[in-house]
């Protein structure tokens, strides 16, 4: 983990975290620090998630009853709050992902076809 | 519930701590040293605290944080002037205070449920037609409650029904569960253990308590069993009746006492809650009904059914609704009242049935007493409202004083949203304070009331004005209700504040912003209500200060000072003919001999008393004219008691009275009003009348005397006749030559050296009668009389405290002025100007709405119109007076500012 990546990194965008919240949670109940590395895995390190920003989402989307939560034991044995996809949550991803999918392709043909990297 | 957060701080932290854990477990692995991997951790997890913290804003309902934080600020600001707290408390308190007793009074009298159980099931029957009901004989049942006014209401309505009618009733079982009649047995001469008294009662079905469902406080109630009972009939005293005459002892069952001649037996004591249907007017017993006849007598014939004497209620089945019941008992009535040979109705006058709720039980204080307690509310309501304005302009001129400390928590990045919530609860802890002090004012001020509601009635009523928690409701919602409304426009406007001029000392002193007042704009706005909302009350008080002026002096004819009335009834103690027809000349000779006593006459009704007999008389020459004229039987010595002057002819002598044991008078004395009604300018002395139909006309008029007024103040003198009155109740007139209070004593002794066991009714005097006739008016005269003081009490010192607050900020302009040459003055004339404009305007707005609402007082007013150019001038003289002074203080107190002192007074 070099300072330089670090820097590199992008910000997430307003509302971004909760639909890679629930993105990753499709794939079975995981717990807060499980999130946050799957996030940073499958994004290849690309997006700055930071840690702490996570839990006050996580208790939002609970609050809204998007995921459900409960205390569980990790692989490695440890005491850890797992998160699981609700039905509404569920419903809640396919709506964000379209909208985001929507927003991508719009933002992408303002931009119009890419000319290569800089 | 946002009250309470769902997870807790800890499990959160749990749940951080987990993650950190996790994480350095992780970086571990990966190669990394304990210290390293958990510094990593921390360092990609970001700010812990702040998590946390964000954590702790969005579980917790923050606003209860704030709320207590506002609470504990709050009390400690008004705890910093509590010069200010006082006066603000205080004046709601007694805003609220005044409310909440009237309310009480209104909740007492209107609101309360009956206590027996499922009062909602209870109705009352009342019938309506387009003419008069034929009967044999009638008694108006007054106090019924009718449904909501009906614009196409029938002429004729009312709720005495027939025995008769009250048996098919009850017969209707499918409909009803109970079926109870009920008549009033007032004035009851009671003898316990040989002590002679009276008592009110009422006569009762057998199904009475029962159907009400009221069990005994001790004994039994009377039941169905009772109405049959010949020998010794049951009797059930009330509550206060069993504590009053029996000490409470419980022996007072099985006892036996005599009512109006009759042996009873006490079976039961009614439950201290039930006074009976009517709600604060207390009965002392009720017994069978079927005593009719023989311990009173309302009617020739109970089982006649054109004699209409019976209030009748009942208790719906389960399941039956008001309208099936209506439905079903207007077929038996229509039936009853159609039928037979001579109907006391025709099917064309419509005759109708209603069965009205009887929950809130009958309605005869809110009919006497409904006018006065909602004018007084109003009233109440008005004052609230200008201690409201008053407490806002307080609370805005304290904002503009605090408006450094407002600048710097602004400056401090305080929400404007918070510290507005922040002024609004320091209001509303100010009027909860106000509030609950308020509640201690209003039991004591309806206790009052009460008490002069009670000994204005005819007999001591019962006005249960505990606070309840309708009551205690009520209070709490004025105060909150109070509190925004005296808290909002101040915080508002408090807190539109420019910080960097407002932190800067001089602020106060910027020249243009003080004189225009743009700050005072609110302020103003509330001066102005403050004295409009003062002259609608204070012309609403003059106006009715005026009718009870007029009412208290005007002329009634006849010398109401000094006089002792006393009623007697001897025939209820069984007096009969010749015993009976010595027993009124003996007493007028005793109590004429009780030194101290002037003169002594009697009289079958006594003046003012609410009502004078009517009669129809007859003249030779027109047979087929049958005027209907005011009748009122005197016994010797009337006149002259009374000082009415004779204007011809002669009074009553002695021989009059010999002949009034035959059944038609031979002589009568007529009015003034009589006499020129009649007979013109010709005098009236020896002309004859008739008092029936076709009957040569034989009564001689023999004298005129003076017109009184008879049965109230507000009516008109109609044309009276006076017989000589035959043996009977009646009463005496007893003129005194002092205070005839000093001499109840001896007239009371005077009477049991004739016949101890003959008990008094109604011993009063003659100005206690009158005042009695016309306590609605002293009511709401003296009680709106003393609210429009308040009022403009109030209004004065939201005048004062704004004018003096702004002499206050303005020293130092007042002092740039001074130094540059302006005499005090001219300076004198600023402010003074500028308080008088406030008034004048809110004078002009108040005689404005004064004008559009005094005419709702018509009803209530006697020889002044609801416009009445004299009220209107006092009341706003008197306001310009008063508001001139709160004016005057603080203007001199500018005119003291030394210049230099202002110009260095920052």
């Amino acid at each position: 983990m070099s300072t330089q990546k670090e820097k590199d990194r992008l910000e997430l965008l307003q509302g971004t975290l909760d639909l890679l919240i629930l993105r990753t949670l499709i794939f079975g109940p995981q717990h807060g620090q499980g999130i946050a590395r799957a996030i940073q895995q499958t994004t290849e390190d690309e997006l700055l998630v930071e840690h702490g920003a996570l839990y006050p989402a996580l208790q939002r989307l609970e609050e809204r009853g998007w995921i459900a939560a409960d205390w569980g034991t990790s692989a490695n044995n440890r005491k850890a709050r797992f998160y699981t996809l609700t039905r509404a949550g569920r419903k809640q991803l396919v709506k964000e992902t379209t909208k985001w999918r929507r927003l991508a392709a719009a933002i992408g043909r303002v931009l119009g076809p890419e000319a290569g990297e800089g | 519930m946002i009250f309470w957060r769902k997870r807790k701080q800890s499990d959160f932290t749990a749940e951080i701590e987990a993650h950190l854990e996790l994480e350095t477990e992780r970086l571990k692995e990966q190669g990394l040293s304990e210290g390293e991997a958990r510094r990593a951790a921390r360092r990609a997890f970001g700010n812990v605290t702040q998590a946390e913290e964000r954590f702790y804003e969005s579980g917790r309902s923050l606003w209860w944080d704030h709320l207590v934080q506002d609470l504990r600020f709050g009390l400690r600001m008004l705890r910093k002037k509590p010069g200010f707290t006082a006066i603000a408390v205080l004046t709601l308190a007694l805003g609220i205070g005044a409310n909440t007793a009237i309310f009480s009074l209104i909740d007492a009298v209107m609101l309360r449920s009956l206590p027996v159980p499922n009062p909602q099931r209870l109705v009352v029957f009342t019938w309506e037609a387009r003419q008069s009901p034929q009967t044999e004989s009638f008694y108006p049942w007054s106090g019924c409650p009718s449904k909501a006014s009906d614009p196409k209401k029938p002429a004729y309505t009312g709720c005495s029904f027939s025995y008769p009618m009250f048996e098919q009733m009850r017969a209707e079982k499918n409909i009803f569960a109970a079926v109870f009649a009920l008549v009033p047995a007032s004035s009851l001469g009671v003898s316990i253990d040989g002590n002679a008294s009276f008592a009110d009662g009422e006569l009762v079905s057998g199904d009475f308590f029962p159907a009400l469902g009221i069990r005994a406080a001790l004994g039994r109630v009377l039941g169905v069993s009772d109405e049959g009972a010949i020998a010794s009939p049951a009797v059930v005293i009330s509550y206060s009746y069993w504590k009053r005459q029996f000490g409470g002892v419980p022996s007072a069952v099985g006892k036996s006492i005599v009512v109006n001649g009759i042996p009873f037996t006490i079976v039961g004591v009614a439950p201290p809650a039930f006074l009976g249907l009517d709600p604060g007017i207390v009965h002392d017993m009720w017994l069978p009904l079927s005593t009719e006849g023989r311990v009173v007598r309302h009617v020739r014939e109970v089982s006649d059914a054109a004699n209409w004497w019976l209030l009748v209620g009942a208790r719906l089945k389960p399941r039956v609704t008001i309208a099936q019941a209506e439905a079903a008992a207007q077929v038996v009535f229509t039936r009853g009242v159609t039928s037979g040979g001579s109907p006391i109705l025709k099917r064309e006058d419509a005759p109708h049935l209603e069965l009205v709720n009887l929950a809130h039980g009958l309605v005869s204080l809110q009919e006497r007493f409904g006018d006065a307690l909602f004018l007084l509310m109003a009233a109440v309501g008005l004052v609230l409202l200008i201690a409201c304005a008053n407490v806002a302009s307080l609370t805005l001129a304290r904002a503009a004083a605090r408006e450094k400390e407002l600048a710097v928590r602004f400056a401090l990045g305080a929400a404007r949203g918070r510290i507005i919530r922040q002024l609004l609860t320091e209001s509303l802890i100010m009027a909860v304070a106000g509030g609950l002090l308020g509640i201690v004012l209003a039991y004591l001020g309806a206790s009052s009331l009460a008490a002069f509601l009670s000994s204005n009635w005819y007999f001591p009523l019962e006005i249960n004005v505990r606070p309840d928690l309708r009551i205690l409701g009520f209070t709490m919602a004025i105060a909150l209700l109070t509190g925004i409304l005296s808290g909002l426009a101040p915080a508002l406007r408090g807190t539109r504040i420019d910080v960097t001029p407002a932190l800067k000392e001089s602020a106060v002193s910027l020249p243009g912003t003080a004189l225009i007042g743009r700050r005072f704009g609110v302020g103003n706005v509330l001066v102005v209500a403050q004295v409009a909302l003062s002259i609608l009350v204070l012309v609403g008080a003059s106006l009715l200060a005026r009718t009870l002026i007029n009412l208290a002096t005007m002329k009634i004819g006849f010398d109401a000072h000094n006089v002792v009335l006393l009623s007697v009834y001897p025939e209820l103690n069984g007096y009969k003919g010749e015993r009976l027809a010595s027993l009124f000349p003996e007493l007028q000779r005793r109590l004429t001999a009780v030194p101290g006593v002037a003169s002594v006459g009697y009289s079958t009704f006594f003046f003012l008393g609410g009502a004078c007999g009517t009669q129809s008389i007859y003249f030779a020459n027109e047979p087929d004219q049958s005027p209907q004229v005011d009748v009122l039987n005197v016994g010797p010595n009337f006149f002259e008691t009374m000082r009415i002057p004779l204007l011809a002819g002669r009074t009553y002598n002695a021989r009059d009275f010999l002949d009034t044991s035959e059944k038609e008078a031979k002589v009568v004395i007529v009015n003034h009003t009589f006499a020129r009604r009649f007979f013109g300018k010709h005098n009236p002395v020896g002309e004859l009348l008739s008092l029936a139909k076709g009957k040569a006309p034989s009564v001689e008029i023999v004298g005129v005397v003076g017109d009184t007024k008879c049965g109230s103040l507000r009516g008109g003198i109609e044309p009276t006749l006076s017989f000589p009155m035959q043996p009977g109740g009646g009463t005496f007139e007893v003129r005194t030559a002092s205070d005839p209070k000093a001499l109840l004593p001896s007239i009371r002794g005077a009477l049991r050296s004739v016949d101890s066991n003959l008990p008094i009714f109604q011993l009063r005097t003659q100005t206690e009668q009158i005042n009695r006739t016309i306590f609605q008016e002293r009511l709401v005269a003296w009680l709106s009389g003393a609210f429009a003081l308040l009022a403009l009490v109030v209004a004065c010192i939201g005048i004062y405290g704004l004018l003096a607050h702004e002499v206050a900020r303005r020293t130092h302009e007042v002092g740039v002025r001074m130094a540059l040459g302006a005499s005090p003055l001219e300076v004198l004339g600023l402010v003074l100007w500028r308080g008088i404009r406030l008034v004048a305007l809110g004078v002009v707005i108040g005689i404005g709405a004064s004008l559009g609402l005094t005419r709702y007082l018509q009803s209530l007013l006697y020889g002044v119109r609801p416009i009445d150019p004299l009220a209107y001038a006092a009341v706003t003289i008197l306001l310009l007076i008063v508001t001139f002074g709160a004016c005057y203080l603080p203007a001199r107190r500018a005119t003291k500012v030394d210049p230099m002192v202002a110009l260095r007074y920052e």
